[in-house]
């Protein structure tokens, strides 16, 4: 039963946490700025605020349209339930692969690139494609850095891998373990849609990505699919915070562990999503056509890390 | 050794303070005198003797003096011929401080050369590799037209990168041999790494013969990495391309010898035969190919440059004694017979200064003497009878019967059939026919044809005891064990 | 401990010969040659601490001054003066060109993997490491086509030869090092002033002049 309650709260956890790390982010951005910039609560007033307006179709949108914004939040939010945060124990530890983790996030993927091209506008299916190209060119790198680590752990199963990383096993393979981050980074920023690759802050016609697909969302839809990706986010930082800061991930139940757990884990998100936002600011958007070529070069840094590994 | 490398280093800086006409006469004394030295090492090495210097860096055995004689004597004639071709330049508006320029660099690159020979330490023969790169490249440009820079570019950049193959090979064949040998310097001696041989780590040394092959046989010209030969060959200097063709090609070669010889002693010697094989056909096909369809007359010599390292190359690779001692010699005839060919075509070109075949006609009426040594190391080249080169292709073709490679024996006297015909239609074109034209003969072009002919001639129908007796030592050399 | 940190840096040296071939402009090229050269000084130093050679304290300090200041400054220069497109321009793009590579460093790694180094290593997998170096510095040099890019894949080459050397044992006689760093400054200085005439001979180098080059 205290398994149970853990899991719910670690599902809970994700879930609520995530439109967070986007706020850290933008005022982390601003402050660097020198603005002062919106509070870090402001994600959660926008959904919020969406959830309370009307959601405007487009004439020729189809079906597609009315459901797939609940497909793409749904996704996310059963796959939190996959997750580990600060105990193995999880909604799905029966089943929690992380190969399955990873496939099913392309779902919401697909979902989301169908709605862009059903919204019948020229921006949507220009985003779509480009979407699809990304993570198409993202997934390599991504598998490459999971069977390094499902090699080293000898199981797919995500609270098995994050027990192994946690008994000191990133030591023991320190180069390996340094690419495999790189690599992971990479595919984050390529996931998550963020600079270089995707400019989540401007509509500009010729860069967009991600926003070009949402741009004729309104109200419910807006708020499901932006919830969507801001949780697709903090998977992808949850996976990466248990797996290089192995830190936190608690095999006690006292509730001492489960508030340090709680709390080693907010401060770990934070400090990716200040790093993110850091690495963002010192950066310029790749052009398009060299999306291609970064994404190349995360799949090299997996490759390597595998290798090294390996061979 | 010590007093070959002194003369040449100082010779080279202190030639820079002369005047010219000094010079020419200088350079003459000098190449004689280090071919005097080089001479007076021979009758210390007959036999399997080595001979050691300055600390075992340097040294002397049977195989490094077979090269270093018709390296000097080379030196020596190009030394003569250099100031007619010179002073023809000079007439023909070339500015004298490039002249000296000139003389600058060639000592300093015969001085690299001797290191390469003399050394016993492949960490420095890999230096004085890349220093006959370094000083060579300012040569090939030396004309300052746009073809002659693209040429030393492609030069300093193909040779720079195969020599850091090179390196690389330096460096595994240092890994194979530290754990012998010890940390430091000794660990890359010949000497040493030869008596400890037995114990090596053979895929180490696979891996480091594979780079030599590739890295300094870029240097010798072999196939996959040639493409700077025939473009530095004919943008140089005449004198130049005769020292660079003769003996810098047949050193890089030297070089690999020496570690297939080592090779050898560990269990490799299939593998490296195998490999020897392979370039050395390759190469021949290739040049055989680009000789056939060629214009410019430098790159024709260029490309049988090539083909006749490729032979050299085949006929070690043949793995029986006869087939290095062909090898060897074929070496040897080859530096001659290329320091002829390039000294004629060299004052054709002074005369004529172009390099198109097709737009030079009947030589006979305008330069005569050398028209005839041309057909005389057009003949000797391609291997025709009694010239020197006839006898190692001879002794090429009869190890490799002997050792039953009837396919490749076939394949490759087809390659050279053809290369002979080639030689004979273009350089045919330049001789025959009509023309009113009469230019000036200059004796000193001519005395070193005369000389290398002689030699030539030589060698072709006698084989001298001393001669026969160093050549038989660094065929043992090579081939102590297994073979 | 101390080896997994050569490795490590080995390894850094590796990504930024990945990262030489993903890059396209001439200015980014050079920097990130002379980072890849302060990583390769780095490791030399770190061994020469090791070990406490002073052989190796030279080593390194000739690497920092010549590769991560001399040559780099040079190149600058040079590409400042030629007023060159500082595009780079390639004959594979560059998508391709990183799958190429990566599968030249898994062949290289399989190519070693059996090598007993024997005596004292540091590390066995700084061998293959270099290896692949070297496979990526030739590939930089056969796949650009611009004079200088040549240059800097020959440079990227030649650094990872350099890490071999002093990396996998505890370096190589110091004659031989320095006779290394004598021959990488003359090189890159004569191959500076070559790109210097052939710009003052050809004009500008457009792609029809280097492709002239491959005949």
């Amino acid at each position: 039963m205290a398994d149970f309650l853990i899991a719910i709260l670690q599902f809970i956890l994700i879930i609520t946490i995530a439109p967070l790390i986007s706020g850290i982010i933008h005022k982390t951005k601003s402050l660097l700025r020198g603005s002062k910039g919106a509070s870090i609560f402001q994600p959660y007033y926008n959904i919020l605020k969406l959830f309370q307006k009307e959601v405007v179709l487009s004439k020729d949108a189809s079906w597609i349209s009315i459901i797939a914004p609940y497909i793409v939040a749904a996704v996310p939010i059963v796959l939190a339930g996959f997750l580990p945060v600060f105990n193995s124990h999880t909604l799905f530890s029966f089943n929690s692969d992380i190969i399955a983790l990873v496939y099913t996030l392309a779902l919401g993927t697909f979902f989301l690139a169908l709605y862009g091209f059903d919204q019948a506008s020229s921006f949507g299916g220009l985003g779509s494609s480009r979407e699809m190209m990304v993570a198409s060119l993202a997934e390599p790198a991504l598998m490459m850095v999971i069977f390094t680590f499902a090699l080293q752990s000898n199981s797919t199963n995500i609270s098995t891998i994050f027990e192994h990383m946690h008994k000191g096993e990133f030591l023991q393979f320190p180069v390996s373990s340094i690419f495999a981050l790189m690599a992971l980074y990479f595919v984050i920023i390529a996931e998550s849609g963020r600079i270089p690759i995707d400019n989540p802050e401007t509509h500009l016609e010729l860069t967009m990505i991600h926003e070009a697909m949402i741009l004729d969302a309104s109200g419910r839809s807006l708020a499901l699919l932006e919830i969507g990706s801001f949780i697709k986010t903090a998977i992808f930082l949850t996976l990466f915070s248990n797996i290089f800061i192995p830190f936190g991930l608690y095999e006690a139940n006292s509730f001492l562990a489960i508030f340090l757990g709680i709390l080693i884990y907010i401060i770990k998100m934070s400090l990716l999503a200040v790093i993110i936002a850091i690495g963002e600011m010192s950066l310029a958007k790749l052009r398009y056509f060299r999306i291609p070529d970064a994404m190349m070069f995360g799949f090299v840094l997996s490759l390597i890390s595998m290798i090294v590994y390996r061979l | 050794m010590i007093y070959i490398l002194a003369i040449e280093l100082i010779w080279a800086f202190v030639l820079y303070f002369l005047p010219l006409k000094v010079i020419y006469r200088a350079q003459v004394i000098v190449s004689i005198v280090l071919l005097g030295i080089s001479f007076s090492l021979i009758h210390k090495v007959i036999g399997e003797n080595i001979f050691f210097e300055l600390h075992k860096y340097l040294f002397v055995d049977s195989l490094n003096i077979l090269i270093a004689v018709p390296l000097f004597f080379l030196f020596f004639t190009v030394s003569i011929y250099s100031i007619g071709y010179m002073q023809k330049e000079v007439l023909h508006g070339l500015e004298e401080k490039k002249v000296k320029i000139f003389y600058f660099w060639m000592n300093l690159f015969i001085f690299c050369m001797s290191v390469v020979l003399f050394s016993n330490n492949f960490g420095i023969i890999w230096i004085a590799i890349e220093g006959t790169t370094l000083s060579t490249t300012f040569l090939i440009g030396f004309y300052h037209t746009k073809d002659a820079i693209k040429a030393s570019w492609q030069y300093i950049i193909i040779c720079s990168f195969g020599i850091a193959l090179g390196l690389f090979g330096v460096i595994t064949l240092y890994f194979a041999s530290y754990s012998l040998l010890g940390e430091g310097m000794p660990s890359l001696d010949w000497t040493n790494i030869i008596n400890v041989s037995d114990g090596l780590n053979p895929l180490l040394l696979k891996i480091a013969f594979v780079f030599f092959l590739v890295g300094f046989g870029t240097k010798a010209g072999l196939a996959p990495m040639h493409s700077w030969l025939p473009d530095a060959h004919s943008q140089s200097p005449t004198p130049i391309s005769a020292l660079m063709s003769g003996v810098l090609l047949s050193s890089a070669l030297y070089i690999i010898l020496r570690l297939k010889t080592i090779a050898n002693r560990v269990g490799l010697i299939t593998f490296t035969n195998h490999l020897f094989l392979f370039i050395g056909i390759l190469s021949i096909f290739i040049a055989a190919i680009a000789i056939i369809r060629q214009t410019d007359y430098k790159r024709l010599l260029a490309y049988s440059s090539m083909e006749h390292m490729g032979l050299m190359v085949f006929a070690f690779g043949i793995g029986n004694r006869l087939g290095i001692f062909a090898g060897l010699l074929h070496m040897i005839n080859h530096v001659f017979a290329k320091g002829l060919m390039f000294s004629s075509v060299g004052s054709v070109l002074v005369n004529f200064h172009t390099r198109d075949i097709f737009s030079i006609k009947g030589l006979y009426k305008s330069m005569p003497l050398t028209a005839i040594f041309i057909t005389l190391g057009l003949l000797a080249i391609t291997g025709t009878p009694p010239f020197n080169i006839f006898i190692s292709e001879f002794f090429i073709i009869t190890s490799a019967i002997k050792e039953g490679m009837y396919f490749e024996i076939i394949f490759v006297s087809l390659l050279l059939v053809i290369i002979f015909g080639g030689f004979l239609y273009l350089f045919s074109q330049m001789l025959m026919g009509d023309t009113d034209e009469v230019k000036k003969e200059d004796f000193r072009m001519l005395v070193p044809m005369a000389l290398l002919i002689l030699v030539m001639l030589y060698f072709g129908v006698t084989m001298p005891e001393d001669f026969k007796a160093i050549l038989n030592g660094a065929v043992n050399i090579i081939s102590a064990k297994g073979v | 401990m101390f080896s997994d940190f050569i490795e490590l840096i080995g390894a850094f040296v590796l990504v930024l010969a990945i990262l030489q071939i993903s890059s396209d402009r001439l200015f980014f090229s050079v920097k990130v040659y002379a980072l890849q050269s302060f990583f390769v000084a780095l490791s030399i130093f770190v061994i020469g601490l090791y070990s406490s050679s002073n052989d190796l304290y030279i080593s390194a300090f000739l690497t920092l001054l010549i590769k991560v200041i001399i040559i780099p400054f040079t190149l600058f220069e040079a590409i400042k003066e030629m007023k060159i497109k500082r595009e780079i321009e390639t004959y594979i793009n560059i998508t391709n060109s990183l799958m190429i590579i990566s599968s030249i460093i898994i062949i290289s790694f399989i190519l070693t993997r059996y090598i007993d180094l024997g005596g004292e290593i540091i590390s066995k997998k700084i061998f293959p490491i270099s290896l692949s170096i070297i496979f990526v510095g030739a590939f930089i040099m056969v796949s650009r086509k611009k004079p200088i890019t040549q240059l800097i894949g020959f440079l990227t080459l030649e650094n990872g030869i350099m890490l071999a050397a002093t990396s996998v044992t505890y370096g190589m006689p110091l004659i031989v090092e320095i006779g290394i760093f004598f021959d990488v400054i003359v090189g890159a200085t004569m191959a500076t002033i070559i790109i210097h005439h052939i710009n003052e001979t050809v004009d500008d180098i457009d792609e029809r002049t280097v492709e002239n080059f491959e005949e």
